[in-house]
């Protein structure tokens, strides 16, 4: 089912209610017979649960739980506790670099610089290819007594050098671009209003539900451990809030 | 508990940031700028900077009609104030560079408030630098031949010439300088798109922001991304002053021909480039209201910066006095007594006063505190450093080797109006670049201030409940 058919149908139930289809799908997701938090909010606000269960079939398709910290130590030590619970598709998302997040979420080394390195070395063989083929084999010039071969490579260093510079600097952007799959614009985070605190002093983690050890209860109960300040179930349609 | 962001104070260290600013102040006091609306004072601004660069399009407009000639260069100075200022605004720029990639290796956190807007006028001076080498060239139309593409002639450019090694230099100066400064401006993009309050604003930042979510495993490739840019640049910005310099130094003209030429016209650089950093920082703290992130303590470190390099500057010019005395070489010695007593001797002494003396002022405390003092001082220090370029350019070709070619250069009113041109072109970025972007590095910014620090957990009731946090097992049946 594709977004836009979710929301068109979230739509149409949020406004018509839930009928009893919907009400067996959602005692499947377990979202209201196992997460004791969420027991509690259908308890105290009967009403708002039609509301906020918007269509079974997307609450269905989860995206991923979103859990706010208001410090990068807490953000750190919610990480820690998912990676040492087996966890492997969660992400923090912070303002800045946090300092040792990638040793909290288990993270290997980056390897961009094996991207660079070869896109370095290509740069320097082009420029002297180029100067070698230009100056020395397609049309030889002899300039201040030089011979037009490659031993006079003296005065190639600097061409050399600054293309080896270009094509790391393309290497390592565009490598960065690629290995992060930006450009994306569209992904079920942005889907939270209130995740828009990340870019300036909120930490967020977010655990995506293709994460094999994602459970709709037991995650939330984990990340509850976590001292978050809010924690959110976003589906591809829209999102739920809670606490 | 101790921290390595916070300051010794037995040292007599103090925060980078002034104390009390947090994330969400930061982000606030930098973001308004490029949201509240536009002060009145910045449309006047911007007004005088699209008149001088429409001076710069009539200027260059009546060059490319009229030819070089409109110019003073002619026999025996073919060079005059255009490769003066392309050498002065390339020099410029490389402040930037510096604050962006070598003190990001060196690990010197004050970079953060001040890195992105020296980057911003490293890229402006680069445009207004490599604007002259096209259009010096006499017939600007053909100044595709200065590339390697082929022509109509069948022939490839001379790469055993310094001014080809110029042409890969700057090109990829700028290539990488845009490149490090959109890196560093992807987060600071999200953060403007997630404070958007309008579609359009929200439409355009996203564009830019690439969909940033400030994701850890994005951070981990941005920031081995930023410490390899930061790692390329360093050789790179040496490189392109050294080149630079090469295009004087591999010629025979005494006064050009020596081999201290690539260093000091490095450490000149840095030295007008942090002069002009000083210059517009001093104005846009007051006007911006940025004086707590951007604090006496980081001009009193880029007043140091300066009196370093300004040092090696003096330094450099001793050492051409002497090896011109040194060398024997009769040439050289009539160069350099030329130099005070010839008819150039105007320029001499503000470039020596203006870089070699000046700046010595800045062994004391009171100067490098005093915002009046380093404004003259920073405005002074550029002044020097055009008479510098000057002096080198004009200064050794206006003599040549016989006195039947001597001869005395003389700008004319286009030259000046090129000149004025340029400084419109890069106020005219400048005051665009402050006016929608945000000024400061803010992702960076917020990253050096205590609260970033992870092991500098504030607030009490986090230590009452960490206890609970850091129990494996927390008690089952809540």
């Amino acid at each position: 089912m594709s977004n836009d058919d979710d929301q068109l149908h979230s739509k149409k139930t949020k406004k018509e209610g839930l009928d009893a289809a919907a009400r067996e799908a959602m005692d499947r997701t377990n979202i209201e017979t196992k997460s004791p938090a969420n027991a509690k909010t259908d308890a105290m606000t009967g009403e708002k649960v039609t509301e906020k269960k918007k269509d079974p079939k997307a609450s269905d398709r989860p995206a991923l739980f979103l859990a706010e910290y208001k410090s990068p130590a807490r953000c750190i030590h919610a990480a820690e506790k998912l990676r040492d619970a087996g966890y492997t598709k969660f992400d923090a998302h912070t303002p800045f670099p946090v300092h040792g997040m990638d040793k909290a979420m288990g993270l290997p080394d980056s390897r961009l610089g094996w991207i660079v390195i070869v896109c370095a070395l290509t740069g320097t063989a082009t420029a002297f290819l180029m100067m070698w083929w230009m100056n020395c084999y397609d049309y030889p010039i002899v300039i201040g007594g030089k011979p037009p071969s490659a031993s006079s490579i003296a005065s190639m260093v600097p061409i050399m050098f600054e293309l080896t510079i270009l094509f790391s600097a393309f290497a390592a952007v565009f490598g960065m671009f690629g290995i992060n799959k930006l450009p994306q614009h569209n992904h079920p985070v942005f889907e939270s209003d209130r995740f828009k605190s990340f870019s300036t002093d909120k930490f967020w983690i977010s655990v995506e539900a293709q994460d094999p050890k994602f459970k709709l209860d037991k995650t939330r109960e984990l990340l509850e451990k976590t001292h978050p300040e809010f924690v959110e179930l976003v589906n591809h349609s829209g999102n739920e809030g809670e606490k | 508990m101790t921290s390595p962001y916070l300051p010794i104070k037995e040292l007599g260290e103090i925060p980078l940031i002034e104390e009390g600013e947090t994330f969400q102040s930061l982000t606030d006091r930098i973001a308004r700028v490029t949201e509240d609306e536009t002060p009145r004072n910045w449309y006047i601004a911007f007004g005088v900077a699209l008149c001088f660069l429409s001076l710069l399009g009539v200027c260059v407009g009546y060059l490319l009609w009229q030819g070089v000639g409109v110019w003073g260069n002619n026999s025996p100075s073919y060079w005059g104030w255009d490769i003066t200022n392309f050498v002065w605004w390339i020099g410029i720029g490389h402040a930037g560079t510096l604050i962006s990639a070598i003190l990001f290796i060196f690990r010197q956190k004050w970079r953060t408030s001040i890195n992105r807007f020296s980057e911003a006028m490293t890229i402006f001076a680069v445009m207004c630098a490599g604007l002259y080498p096209g259009i010096h060239i006499g017939r600007a139309w053909y100044a595709y031949y200065m590339f390697p593409i082929p022509n109509q002639m069948s022939i490839w450019p001379n790469f055993k010439s310094p001014l080809m090694w110029d042409i890969f230099a700057v090109s990829t100066y700028f290539t990488v300088s845009l490149l490090f400064w959109y890196v560093g401006l992807i987060p600071d993009f999200a953060t403007l798109r997630d404070r958007s309050k309008t579609q359009l604003r929200a439409r355009v930042y996203g564009f830019f922001a690439l969909g940033w979510r400030g994701s850890n495993r994005a951070w981990q490739h941005y920031e081995r991304a930023y410490l390899i840019l930061a790692a390329i640049s360093t050789p790179l910005v040496l490189s392109v002053h050294s080149v630079v310099s090469f295009d004087f130094a591999t010629s025979v003209l005494p006064g050009w021909h020596t081999t201290i030429f690539p260093p000091y016209f490095v450490a000149g650089a840095v030295y007008s480039g942090f002069g002009l950093v000083m210059t517009l920082m001093l104005v846009a703290r007051l006007i911006y209201g940025v004086k707590s992130i951007v604090t006496t303590q980081h001009l009193e470190l880029m007043c140091k910066v300066m009196l370093l390099t300004s040092s090696l500057v003096g330094y450099a010019y001793a050492m051409e006095f002497f090896i011109a005395w040194y060398s024997g070489n009769q040439w050289e010695r009539a160069w350099a007594l030329m130099r005070i007593v010839g008819p150039y001797w105007w320029a001499w002494i503000p470039m020596v006063g203006c870089n070699a003396v000046v700046p010595q002022l800045f062994w004391f405390k009171f100067f490098r505190t005093n915002l009046a003092a380093l404004m003259v001082i920073s405005i002074l220090v550029n002044i020097g450093m055009w008479f510098e370029r000057f002096v080198i350019i004009v200064g050794s070709t206006y003599h040549d080797f016989i006195p039947g070619s001597w001869g005395y250069f003389r700008p004319t009113m286009i030259d000046i109006g090129t000149y004025a041109g340029t400084m419109g072109l890069f106020f005219t970025c400048f005051l665009l670049f402050l006016r929608w972007m945000p000024m400061i590095a803010m992702a960076e910014v917020k990253g050096v201030i205590p609260a970033a620090d992870p092991h500098n957990e504030v607030g009490p009731e986090f230590h009452a409940s960490s206890g609970v946090s850091e129990e494996p097992e927390p008690a089952p049946g809540e």
